[in-house]
């Protein structure tokens, strides 16, 4: 017999991460529905896609907040990647052991 | 070496992020349009025949019914979002029930602003459609 009880993760997973300004409405829609006899299935696809529509929304209305979010990512990145490499060379000061962690990074990204 | 490695050893030129900024333009254009969407006539259209009983769930249930096709709850509400900033739909929030999980319910209502573009909607689709030999008698 099925759970009377949606989806407990899917449901956290929209509490938390759903942005719209109707999210508590759409939840309380979704809950009534399954409880009418939706899947569990219907369930999780309906709060991916309510996740997912309001995050576009929400970033085509904040347009240069998602951009500055995105340059300081960028930055962050670059900038761990050279700090480290600086560490590793001061760390150890041996080319050939930074040649063998960069090798061993690079190989594990690729994998 | 894999796209994600190349990625993370070359990351994208800053130029890159303006034309991602540019793209986010377009898409905030196209929603900012007043007419009606295809979607958002659907929705509209579905508010009116319910009246004064016109929540997320009956909305959904009268979508599917009408054109046979599943609706996302989430959709629905995106529509219903733009429709709301545009100025042709109102909304205010109802009771909570224990089915809900103790969430209210948010009732939608058109304005008369809403009722105008719809009318003007179906006089352009009515235009349009007529004189089309091809589409008479039902036949798509």
């Amino acid at each position: 017999m099925r759970s009377t009880r949606p989806p407990a993760v899917a449901k956290w997973l929209l509490q938390q991460f759903g942005c719209s300004p109707s999210n508590a409405a759409i939840i309380g829609d979704m809950d009534e529905r399954y409880r009418q006899g939706r899947s569990r299935g219907w369930y999780w696809m309906e709060a991916l896609t309510a996740i997912v529509g309001a995050f576009l929304k929400e970033v085509s209305t904040h347009k240069v907040a998602a951009v500055c979010a995105l340059l300081v990512g960028w930055t962050v990145k670059v900038a761990w990647l050279y700090i480290s490499m600086v560490t590793y060379i001061l760390a150890f000061r041996s080319w050939l052991l930074v040649l063998l962690i960069v090798s061993v990074v690079v190989c594990a990204l690729s994998a | 070496m894999s796209a994600f490695t190349r990625g993370f050893i070359n990351p994208l030129p800053p130029t890159k992020y303006l034309s991602l900024l540019y793209l986010f333009t377009i898409l905030d254009q196209m929603t900012k349009r007043d007419q009606l969407g295809n979607f958002e006539l659907m929705v509209i259209l579905v508010l009116i025949r319910l009246s004064d009983n016109a929540y997320g769930v009956p909305i959904c249930e009268e979508l599917e019914k009408r054109t046979g096709r599943d609706v996302a709850i989430g959709s629905v509400y995106a529509a219903l979002e733009r429709l709301e900033d545009k100025g042709f739909v109102t909304s205010e929030l109802g009771e909570a029930t224990p089915e809900r999980g103790g969430r209210a319910k948010k009732y939608f209502h058109v304005t008369a602003r809403g009722l105008k573009e719809v009318r003007e909607t179906q006089r352009s689709l009515v235009n349009l459609w007529q004189g089309l030999p091809g589409l008479q008698g039902g036949k798509a």
